[in-house]
Formats: C-alpha cells, structure tokens, sequence
C-alpha cells in the first residue's frame, strides 16, 4: 500500500498539479538555455535581442511563479492528505482552484508566447516582476490574477481538512506535515494582499486603459511587498522537504519538532515586512525605512540559520545510524547513491552559498555595488533556482512512486542528474557572481557597450560568457535527463504495492517537547498582520504625502 | 553475482560523479578565493588606472554628439537607435543642426555603414541614404539591416551649395559607439 492505493483522490490532484508544474519547468527551462547562450554571444541563431525580453519573461514566469506554485500544491496535498490521514473535503472544490489556476496560467502564457509571434498585439515582454512603466495586454495581469485566488481557494482546502480533522481530534496537536503547509499559506495570505492591490486595483484597469497615469513607485512597492515573502513561498516548501523527509532519505530522523515549527513560525512574521530591501535604490522611500528593512532582513538569517543546524544534526544522526563515525567521516556514509538524497543535500549546499551572497544584497551600502547586475541572478540561481528546484525534483524521485504506484526507471541517469545540476550551476552562478562585480548589467540581450571595456576583477570577460554559457548547457541537460526519467517512471515504471519505501519515522526531539503556543495559529497571524503595518504604514504615508496619487506632477518638498 | 555486480558499477559511478560533480565546482570556488584574495592584496592597483584612459580614448560618436564639429555647420546627432520588433532590425539616424542660420541646400548623405559583422553596406540607393534638405534644422532616416547586426562604424557626407555654382563637401568617418537596441512596441 503506498499513498496512490490509501488515497487514490488526492494522488490524481496531486499528479495534476505535476504535470502542470514540469510542463512549465520543461517550456521555461528551455528559455533559460536560449538566454544563456545568448547575451553571452555564443549562439544568436534562436532568437533575435528583440525577442530576448518575451523570453526572458517566459523563463522567470513559467519557472519562478508556476513551476514553483504548481509544485508545492501538488506536495502540500500530498503532505495534508497524508498526515490529516483525509482525502480533500469537496472533489468538486478542489478540482474548481486547480482548473482555475490552470486556466489563469495559460492566460498569461499566451499572453507572453504571443510575443514571439509576427505582429501579434497580444504581448506581456515585462518580466517576471511585471511592474509600470512596462505595460502588458490585459490577458496576462488577469491570468495572474486567475492563478492567484485558485491558490487562496487551494489554502482554504487545506484549512477545512484541518478544520474538520480538528473536530475528530481535539486534543492532538497539528501534525508536522500540515502544520508547515498551514503556516506557509497564513504567509501567502499576508504577503499576496500587496500583490492582488497592485494587479486588481492598478495593473488590470491600466492595461485596459481606464486609468492613464500611473506613479510607478506604488505598483513597484505593492509588487515588493508580495516579491521577498514570495521567495519564501518557495523556499518553505523546501524546507518542509529537509525537514520532514530529508533525515529520513540519509537514514535518520528529523532531529528536533518545535526547532521546525519554531523557523516557520519567525517566517510567518519576517517574511513580508523587509520587502523594501529590493527597492534599495528607489527613490521615494527615506533612508531610514530602508535601513530598517535591511535589519530585519539580517533578522530573516536566524531561521536559516537554525534550519542549517537541525538539517545538518539530523543528517548526521542518518549517516550514525548507517555505521558513520568521526568528526567528519560520517558523510561519507550518507547515501550519496540515492538520487533523491543527493538532490536535497547538494540544494542545501547550494543555499548556504546563495545565503552568502544574500547578505551582501541585503546589506544597503554594498548592495549598490551589484544593484541590477548579473550579480543578482547569479544569486538567485542558487536560491530558487537550486534550493527550491533542486529539492522540487530530488524528491520527485520519491513521491512520484507513491502517487503513481510505479517504480522509478533509469535510476542510473536519476542519479547523474543532481550532481551535474550542481556542476552546471556552479559554473553558471560563479560566472555571474564575478561578472556582476564588473558591473554587467542583467535583464538585456546586448551586455556590452561600445567604447566601454568592463574591468573584471579578475580572469577575462570572454572566459566568464563561456563559463555561463557552458555552465547553462550542462543544466539543460541536467533538466533534460529530469524530464526523461519522469516520463518514462510515470508511464513505464514497473507497478508495484510498495514502490518505494515511504515511512517517515517520529523526530528524535519529539512534539512532546514542542511548547504548545507555537500552534497557535491566530496569535501568530495577528502578529504578523501588525508588523506588516507597523513596516508599511509610515512609507506609505510618505508616498501619499509626496503625491503618489497625482502622477505627473512635480515633486513636492515634504 | 548480479546484484553484486551492479553494485559494485554503482561505486564506481559514484566515485566518478563526486570527482567532476563536487570536485570541479570546489576547485572552481577556490581559485575565485584564491584569485579575489590575491588582486585585493598582491596587486597593484595602478594596472587599473592605466587602462581607464585608454578605454576613454576610442570611445566612438553616440547621441547627443556632434558630427562635423570643426565646422560652420555643425549637427547633431539627436539620434542613434537600433529598432527591434519581431520581424525585423532597423537603424534609426536623427540629426538636427546646431545653429538654424540659414542652411540652404545643406545636404548630408550616408556614404556607407560598416556592420558588426565586418559586412559594408553601400548607399547604391541614394533614396534611401539620404537626408534631404536639413532646413528646417532637422533629419531622420531609417535603414533596414540584417537581423543581429549592429553599426559599427559610418561614414558620412555633406554638401553644402556655399555659393550660387560651387558646391562644398566634406566626408568624415564616424565610428559608433555601441548603439542600443530598442524593442519596437507598435
Ligand atoms: C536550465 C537551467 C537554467 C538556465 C540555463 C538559466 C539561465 C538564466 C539566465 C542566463 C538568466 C539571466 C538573463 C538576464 O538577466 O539577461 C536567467 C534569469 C532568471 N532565471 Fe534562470 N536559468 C535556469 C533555471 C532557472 C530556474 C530553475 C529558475 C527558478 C525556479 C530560474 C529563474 C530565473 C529568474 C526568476 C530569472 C530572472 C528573470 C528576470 O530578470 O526577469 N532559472 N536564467
Ligand atoms: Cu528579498
């Protein structure tokens, strides 16, 4: 009996979910070998530097807004459903939020794909972060829309399980799997009141030309509000993946309860008031809000850090139990044959060294150094872009058996595919980091100008674009083996009763020790909802003192 | 045996992924540290500033610069554009005199254009590379070009019919600096 035979339900919502999820990473992975190739000059022949910016906004949208979003529906109904031991409530309510999303995000896809086709009016080239001046057609700000009240409606699912298991067990305390897909969503639901004020109340009415002017600093404040706590609707996920499985792929278990519910729970409260951090070098917002969003931001370290040390304890405790000793030597003993472990390990290095990088974007003074330079997507690449999709399909090689009750094929190439990830990543990411420093701007096809030579701080330009060039292909091909192997595991995996083992064993440091506050749910919520106005009701104030409502007009001295 | 053999081939694949998968990347790492450590303290930093004034030396003509400088009748270039749409790659040149002293007969011709790509395309059509007339003060042309290509280099005429029979004509040669490529909304 595996999760496909106890809850055939929720399996297939999951599994469409998956499909949508590596659709989208498939479609938007092939972007990103086209961009790398690209403005580094290797090979022009795909597209034309005026296409580049359709492509680019395909890669960060499909990728970073739903690959991400799709993925974590389909693990959270899997981890609901199986530790509320429910199927979903209402089929008919459940399938309505996947539909919708689905429906929301073809909306936008075409919108963006319409770019590429010759003299179409239906365009949305403005890049994942989509705010004014650059203007989209209307189709893609109401998909997004779309994707965003199919996810509330998702949330909601997971709240009336919960509710209703709730009243079977009164006195249990939430298990670990819900309890970190709840507060993730009490997150979301904090951090997307910004974004829906800035599509629903400026974005759509302006694309659809009822309103004119727009000053763009609201939009781009509304956008940031959502746009760090998104990074961290992706990255909980992830975590919820180390926490609750990860011990058990190294052969161990979880190391601490309240630790884990401890981290989310500063998450819910940090995650959206430091959002002025990416607005570092707008104007409009004083110096002394922005300092202090940078303090909390350093705050955000705390859980990251507290997440390193359980994860890694717990790791240990996995590699002790399968015969490891020393100080070190136990790492050598952690299955570094299984795919799905080696996935999640190597995703976790990867984001200690996108941490490293972080601090420096979060740091106000240095940020200016690499502010809008390649720099940046060398971080990111790290982050989302390993952290979060590394761990997405390393553990797809575990729950794909479970919700299809059929073996993975082709463990071999399964198990390439993590290691030249991060082979391919380092090379890409290293390569952007050092450019950066040079100052090579991001986000365009034609890097270079005229008259100009960039000064890297050492090593040559030349060597930095192969660097990102070669370290890109051997992405691609890491995706390439992903999807090859998913594919043929989900229609030609051997059938099996048990196709993987899926127990998850009890934490060492079990709920027992957990402090019963850290469930409760509405004081947590409360208390973010007044940081959040605590951070933006001050600026916000600044704004509209300034004019914010009459664009156009000169600036006022305030 | 069989089990064991597959084993055994699973070792040594292992062993091989972790030598290029972890060992290139922290090889890779540590040469940036390596090298980072070694231009912060080891290196001089007067190598720098010897490059700066070089670079600032060849940097070519863009907007706002002003061709034929020397002369009574100097113009500006107000723009230097590449337009993209999905179809195809125009250049944009827009020029407007300085002063709007009266110019008549001021002529100026693209002569030829000199491509990224090493290529030369020539003004055959003299329609189509020539601003008419720069009274009243301003001039604008578009030239189609191959797709991804970018001009590196022009070179430009002007006639200027000074008095009633003779006629001026100065060339000069005009190297671009990096020109931005616009994407055409329309
Ligand atoms: C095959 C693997 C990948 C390659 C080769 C790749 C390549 C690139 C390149 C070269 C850029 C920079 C373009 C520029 O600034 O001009 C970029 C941007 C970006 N990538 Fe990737 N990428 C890959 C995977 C991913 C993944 C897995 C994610 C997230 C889940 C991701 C998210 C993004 C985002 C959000 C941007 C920024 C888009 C923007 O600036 O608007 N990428 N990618
Ligand atoms: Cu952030």
């Amino acid at each position: 009996m595996t999760f496909l035979h106890k809850y055939p339900k929720a399996a297939k919502v999951a599994k469409a979910n998956f499909i949508v999820a590596f659709i989208a990473l498939a479609i938007g992975g092939l972007f990103g070998f086209v961009q790398a190739l690209h403005r580094t000059n290797v090979f022009r022949g795909f597209i034309n530097s005026g296409e580049y910016y359709t492509l680019l906004t395909g890669h960060g949208v499909l990728l970073a807004l739903i690959f991400t979003t799709f993925f974590i529906a389909g693990l959270f109904v899997w981890g609901v459903t199986r530790s509320l031991d429910r199927e979903p409530e209402n089929l008919t309510f459940t399938w309505s939020w996947f539909w919708l999303m689905t429906i929301g995000l073809v909306m936008a896809t075409v919108a963006i794909l319409g770019g590429l086709v010759p003299d179409s009016s239906i365009r949305a080239a403005v890049l994942y972060t989509f705010y004014p001046p650059l203007q989209a057609h209307p189709m893609f700000y109401i998909g997004l829309a779309l994707v965003l009240i199919g996810s509330w409606m998702a949330g909601a699912d997971w709240f009336w399980s919960y509710r209703k298991w709730r009243a079977d067990n009164p006195n249990e305390r939430i298990p670990i799997l819900t309890f970190m897909t709840l507060f993730t969503m009490l997150m979301w639901y904090v951090c997307t009141i910004g974004l829906a004020l800035e599509v629903v109340g400026l974005l759509i009415p302006w694309s659809l030309g009822w309103v004119t002017e727009i000053e763009p600093l609201l939009p781009r404040t509304l956008f940031w509000f959502f746009g760090h706590a998104v990074v961290y609707f992706w990255l909980l996920p992830a975590y919820y993946v180390w926490y609750a499985i990860l011990p058990k792929l190294s052969g161990g278990r979880l190391f601490s309860d309240s630790m884990t519910r401890i981290v989310f729970v500063i998450f819910l409260l940090l995650s959206t008031p430091v959002g002025y951090h990416h607005q570092y070098a707008d104007a409009g917002i004083s110096v002394g809000f922005k300092f202090y969003a940078m303090a909390t931001t350093l705050l955000l370290l705390l859980p990251s850090l507290i997440t390193l040390f359980t994860v890694v304890a717990s790791m240990e405790h996995g590699a002790r139990q399968r015969g490891g000793k020393g100080y070190l030597k136990w790492i050598g003993k952690l299955p570094w044959d299984s795919p799905a472990f080696v996935g999640c390990a190597f995703a976790g290095i990867m984001f200690a060294a996108g941490g490293f990088s972080g601090m420096i974007n979060a740091s106000m003074n240095i940020n200016l150094l690499i502010h809008n330079t390649i720099w940046v997507p060398g971080h990111f690449h790290l982050t989302v872009g390993t952290a979060v999709a590394l761990t997405f399909m390393a553990i797809t090689y575990w729950l794909l058996p479970q919700l299809t009750g059929r073996k993975l094929k082709h463990k071999t190439l399964a198990l390439i595919q993590p290691y030249a990830w991060f082979l391919g990543m380092t090379l890409m990411s290293n390569a952007m980091h050092r450019a950066g420093l040079a100052g090579v701007p991001r986000r365009t096809a034609e890097p270079e100008y005229m008259g100009f030579d960039f000064e890297p701080i050492f090593g040559t330009m030349a060597e930095m674009k192969w660097q990102i060039a070669i370290g890109g292909t051997i992405l691609t091909i890491s995706l390439i083996l992903f999807l090859w192997v998913v594919v043929a595991s989900w229609l030609a995996g051997e059938k099996s009763d048990k196709p993987v083992d899926d127990h998850i064993p009890e934490p060492l440091s079990g709920v027992e020790h957990t402090p019963a506050i850290l469930d409760n749910m509405k004081l947590w919520f409360t208390l973010a909802l007044v940081l959040v106005v605590l951070a933006y009701a001050f600026p916000l104030w600044e704004m509209v003192a300034d004019g914010i409502f009459s664009p156009g007009a000169l600036p006022r001295p305030s | 045996m069989n089990e064991e053999q597959s084993n055994s081939s699973t070792k040594r694949l292992v062993k091989i992924l972790v030598i290029v998968g972890i060992g290139i990347p922290v090889l890779v790492e540590l040469m940036t540290l390596f090298n980072l450590i070694n231009v912060q303290i080891f290196e001089d930093e007067e190598d720098v500033n010897g490059q700066d004034s070089n670079v600032a030396d060849v940097r070519g003509f863009g907007e706002g610069d002003t061709l034929f400088a020397d002369q009574e009748t100097a113009v500006l270039i107000d723009q230097l554009r590449v337009k993209v749409s999905t179809q195809e790659w125009r250049f944009v040149l827009g020029l407007t005199s300085v002063d709007s002293i009266s110019q008549d007969k001021l002529q100026i011709q693209v002569d030829s254009l000199i491509l990224q790509s090493d290529k030369v395309l020539m003004s055959n059509d003299s329609n189509i590379w020539k601003f008419q007339q720069l009274v009243p003060a301003q001039a604008y042309g578009e030239w189609i070009l191959p797709n991804g290509d970018i001009p590196t280099k022009l070179f430009i005429s002007m006639y200027q019919g000074a008095a009633a029979d003779s006629t001026y004509q100065i060339s000069q040669e005009v190297p671009l600096e990096k020109i931005p490529v616009r994407y055409n909304q329309e």
